[in-house]
C-alpha cells in the first residue's frame, strides 16, 4: 500500500533522507522510530505529497505521489501530533465538513456512529471542538480517516501528550483500522507503544533506515537495547 | 465543494464573532460620522437658508433710490448645501461657499474667517466617506489578512489538502463568503444611514448617483478584500501578511495622496492670491495685453456713445454716460477676471491630472475623487457653482447699471423684480465625464486583484 523506493530528499546541503526503501502492506502497522531529525516526518511528508523527493519515489497504492498528488491523496488519511480541527465547529460538523469535501455524504446518524466508534463520548459530539482535549480531537480525526475509507493512515507522533487511557484507546482504534485492511505508517518516539501495536518496527537515524524488525520477534527490552545501540553507533 | 467551503466559512465567521467584531466598529464609526455630518449639515443648511432669506429680504426692502448705491450695497450668494455633502465634504471646507456681490469688485468665493468649534465640529473631518475610504479597508485587511495563513498555521490546511481540496478552491470558498460579508457590511452601513441622510437633505439626489456611489464603494472594498486574501495566500505567515497589507494601505491611503498633491503643486504651482489680484488690477488698468490703458478705453467708449447718439457732449446724452462707463468697466473687468480665473482653473486641473493618472495605480485616489464628485462636493462642482454665481453677479450689476443708464430710479418694485439666484448643479452624466480614469482604475483593480489571488493560488483553476 505504501512504498518508498530509494526515497531521497535534500534540504540545501543537508540530506534528510538517504535512498530510503520501505514497504507497508495492507493490514500492517509499521512504526518508525528514531531521534529528532532522523527523517521520520520527512518520510511521512513525502507520502502525503507535502514534500517533493529530490530523487526516488513514494508510492501510495502504486501511485507516485510526486506525479499524481491529488490521486494519491485519495487513498491517504493523516493524523499529526496535534490534530487541528475547526474550533468553532462541533466534532460532528468537522467530520461532516471534511468528509463532504471528498464529494461524499453520509446520513447524520452514520456520522454520529463513526464518532462513537472512534471512541468519542456521545455528549461531546455536538460540542465545539475548542472544548475538546487532545485525545478527543484525535478521535475525531480517526473518524475522518474511517469515513474517508482511506487505504493508508499516516501518523506523526500521534500519542505524544496523550494520557495512558487515551493512548490505549487510540492504539485500539489503530488496530481496528489495520484489521479492516488499512496500512498504517506511524512515526513515534514511544518505544513501548510502538512495540505494543506495530507489526513491524523500523529504526531511522540521520535519514537512513537502519533496521527493520518484526514486532512479535522482540520484547520491549530488546527493542530498547537495539535502539540504543543504533543511536550510539557511528554511521 | 464550493457550497461546503462557503458554508463552513460562514459558520466560522458567525461563531468566532469576527463578523460582529468587524461590523460593529464599522457601524459605530459610520454612526458617529453620520450624526456629526447630519448635525453639521442641518446647522449649515439653516445658516445658509436664513442668510439667503435675510439678504434677499434686505435687498427687497432696500431704501436706496439710486441703483449705483444699491450696486455698492450689493448682496451675498450662498452655495446650496448638497444633500450628500454630509456623506463626503470633498473640497467644500476649503473652496468656500459664499460670494459677495457688489459693484466694481469681483469677489472670490469665501468661507467665514472664524468657525464655531463646537463638539460636533471636532468630528467634522470624520465623514462617512472618510470612514469608508480609510477605515473600511483597514477593517477588511484586519479581517482577511490571516484568512489563509491561519489555515496554514493551525494545521487545518493539511487536512483540507488531504481531502483533495486545492489551494484555489479553498481561496475561492473564502473569497466568495468574505466578498458577500464585506459588501453586506457596506450595504448594512449604507442602508442604515443613507435613507435618513437623503430625507434630511434639501436638494434632491438622483438614484443614479446613489447607485453609482454604492457600486463604487463595493468595488473599492472588494479590491482590498481580494488583495488581502491574495497576500494572505502568498505570505509565509500571518505576521508577514499583515505587514505587507499594512504597507499597501499606508502607501495607497496615506503616502500616495500626499505625495501626489505635493508633486502636483511643485510641477504646477498656483500664483498667490495677492499676486493674482495684482495682475488682475494691472490688466484692468493697463489692458489685458498691457497696451490698452483704461483712460484710452474710456475715451474710445465716450466717442462711440457720442457718435451713436449723434451728440457732441456727454451732458447732451439721453442716457447716463457714467452708468455706461461703469458697465463697460465691469465688462472689461469680467473679461480680465475670466482670463485669470481660466488660467487658475487650468493650473488646478493640471494638478488634478497628476492625481488622476496616479489614481490608476491607487484605488483610494480613485474612490476619493469619484465619491466627492457623486456627492457634489468636488472641484468641478465648485467651479460650476463659481461660474454660475459669477454669471448671476454680472447680470445683477448689469441690471443696476442699465437702470442707472436709463436714468431710472430703483424702487421697491425694481428690487423685488430682481431675479433670485437659482443654482442647479450639473447632472450625474456630465460630472462623471471627468471621472473616466478613476472609474477605469476601480474597473481595472477589481479583476487585477482577482488575478493576484489566482497567482497566489498557484494558477490552479478555482473549481
Amino acid at each position: 500500500m505504501l512504498q518508498a523506493i530509494a526515497l531521497t530528499r535534500h534540504f540545501g546541503q543537508h540530506t534528510a533522507l538517504h535512498a530510503l526503501n520501505l514497504e507497508v502492506g495492507k493490514g500492517e502497522i509499521f512504526c518508525l522510530l528514531g531521534p529528532n531529525g532522523a527523517g521520520k516526518t520527512t518520510t511521512i511528508n513525502c507520502f502525503l505529497g507535502f514534500i517533493t523527493p529530490s530523487s526516488g519515489s513514494a508510492l501510495v497504492n502504486g501511485i507516485d505521489v510526486a506525479q499524481h498528488r491529488q490521486e494519491a491523496r485519495r487513498h491517504i488519511a493523516y493524523i499529526p501530533e496535534t490534530v487541528m480541527l475547526y474550533p468553532y465547529l462541533s466534532g460532528l460538523e468537522n467530520l461532516q465538513f471534511f468528509h463532504a469535501l471528498g464529494g461524499k455524504a453520509f446520513t447524520k446518524d452514520r456520522y454520529i456512529q463513526l464518532l462513537l466508534d472512534s471512541g468519542l463520548q456521545e455528549t461531546a459530539i455536538h460540542r465545539r471542538v475548542q472544548t475538546y482535549s487532545k485525545g478527543m480531537r484525535q478521535k475525531v480525526s480517526i473518524a475522518i480517516a474511517m469515513a474517508k475509507k482511506a487505504g493508508a493512515l499516516l501518523l506523526d507522533e500521534p500519542t505524544s501528550g496523550l494520557d495512558p487511557r487515551a493512548s490505549y484507546e487510540f492504539s485500539a482504534l489503530l488496530r481496528r483500522f489495520s484489521i479492516e485492511g488499512g496500512a498504517v505508517l506511524m512515526a513515534t518516539h514511544d518505544l513501548y507503544h510502538a512495540r505494543a501495536i506495530a507489526t513491524r518496527i523500523g529504526i531511522m537515524k540521520e535519514g537512513r533506515l537502519l533496521t527493520v524488525m518484526e514486532a512479535t520477534a522482540i520484547d520491549h527490552y530488546s527493542l530498547e537495547s537495539i535502539y540504543m545501540e543504533h543511536m550510539t553507533a557511528a554511521l | 465543494m464550493l457550497k461546503i467551503l462557503v458554508l463552513k466559512e460562514w459558520r466560522m465567521a458567525l461563531r468566532s464573532q469576527t463578523l460582529a467584531a468587524t461590523l460593529f466598529p464599522l457601524l459605530v464609526l459610520l454612526g458617529i460620522a453620520f450624526t456629526a455630518g447630519c448635525i453639521q449639515q442641518s446647522r449649515l443648511h439653516l445658516e445658509r437658508d436664513s442668510a439667503n432669506a435675510h439678504f434677499r429680504m434686505q435687498w427687497e426692502q432696500l431704501k436706496a433710490g439710486d441703483p449705483h448705491s444699491a450696486a455698492h450695497f450689493g448682496t451675498y450668494l450662498f452655495k446650496p448645501l448638497a444633500t450628500l455633502s454630509s456623506f463626503d465634504k470633498g473640497v467644500d471646507d476649503i473652496s468656500g461657499y459664499t460670494m459677495r456681490v457688489e459693484a466694481h469688485i469681483q469677489h472670490s468665493m469665501a468661507t467665514p474667517p472664524l468657525r464655531p468649534a463646537d463638539a460636533y465640529l471636532r468630528f467634522g473631518n470624520l465623514t462617512m466617506a472618510s470612514v469608508l475610504q480609510l477605515f473600511f479597508p483597514l477593517f477588511i485587511l484586519f479581517y482577511c489578512y490571516n484568512s489563509y495563513t491561519q489555515e496554514q498555521a493551525s494545521g487545518t490546511l493539511r487536512l483540507l489538502l488531504l481531502q483533495g481540496v486545492g489551494k484555489a478552491a479553498i481561496l475561492l470558498g473564502k473569497a466568495v463568503l468574505h466578498l458577500a460579508l464585506v459588501n453586506g457590511m457596506l450595504l448594512c452601513g449604507l442602508l442604515l444611514y443613507l435613507p435618513p441622510l437623503l430625507l434630511s437633505g434639501s436638494t434632491p439626489v438622483s438614484i443614479a448617483r446613489i447607485l453609482l456611489l454604492v457600486i463604487c464603494y463595493a468595488c473599492y472594498g472588494s479590491i482590498f478584500l481580494l488583495l488581502g486574501m491574495a497576500v494572505s495566500a502568498g505570505a509565509r505567515n500571518g505576521r508577514q501578511s499583515l505587514i505587507i497589507l499594512a504597507g499597501i494601505w499606508l502607501l495607497w491611503n496615506v503616502i500616495a495622496p500626499r505625495l501626489t498633491a505635493a508633486i502636483g503643486e511643485r510641477l504646477h504651482p498656483l500664483p498667490s492670491q495677492h499676486a493674482l489680484q495684482e495682475k488682475i488690477e494691472k490688466a484692468i488698468r493697463m489692458g489685458i495685453h498691457g497696451d490698452d490703458p483704461r483712460e484710452e478705453r474710456m475715451e474710445k467708449l465716450r466717442e462711440r456713445v457720442l457718435k451713436q447718439y449723434q451728440v457732441s457732449d456727454e451732458r447732451q446724452l439721453p442716457v447716463n454716460f457714467d452708468a455706461i462707463r461703469m458697465q463697460a468697466n465691469e465688462d472689461y473687468a469680467q473679461l480680465v477676471y475670466d482670463k485669470y480665473a481660466a488660467a487658475t482653473d487650468s493650473i488646478i486641473r493640471l494638478q488634478h491630472s497628476i492625481t488622476r493618472y496616479v489614481a490608476l495605480a491607487d484605488p483610494y485616489l480613485a474612490i476619493r475623487s469619484i465619491s466627492m464628485t457623486l456627492c457634489g462636493t468636488d472641484y468641478a462642482h465648485h467651479w460650476h457653482f463659481d461660474t454660475s454665481a459669477r454669471r448671476y453677479r454680472n447680470d445683477f450689476i448689469r441690471r443696476l447699471n442699465m437702470q442707472l443708464a436709463s436714468k431710472g430710479k430703483a424702487d421697491e418694485n425694481f428690487y423685488m423684480a430682481t431675479p433670485q439666484f437659482d443654482y442647479h448643479p450639473p447632472d450625474t452624466f456630465t460630472v462623471l465625464r471627468g471621472q473616466v480614469w478613476q472609474l477605469l482604475s476601480l474597473l481595472l483593480w477589481l479583476p487585477l486583484s482577482f488575478l493576484l489571488l489566482k497567482i497566489a493560488a498557484g494558477y490552479e483553476t478555482f473549481l
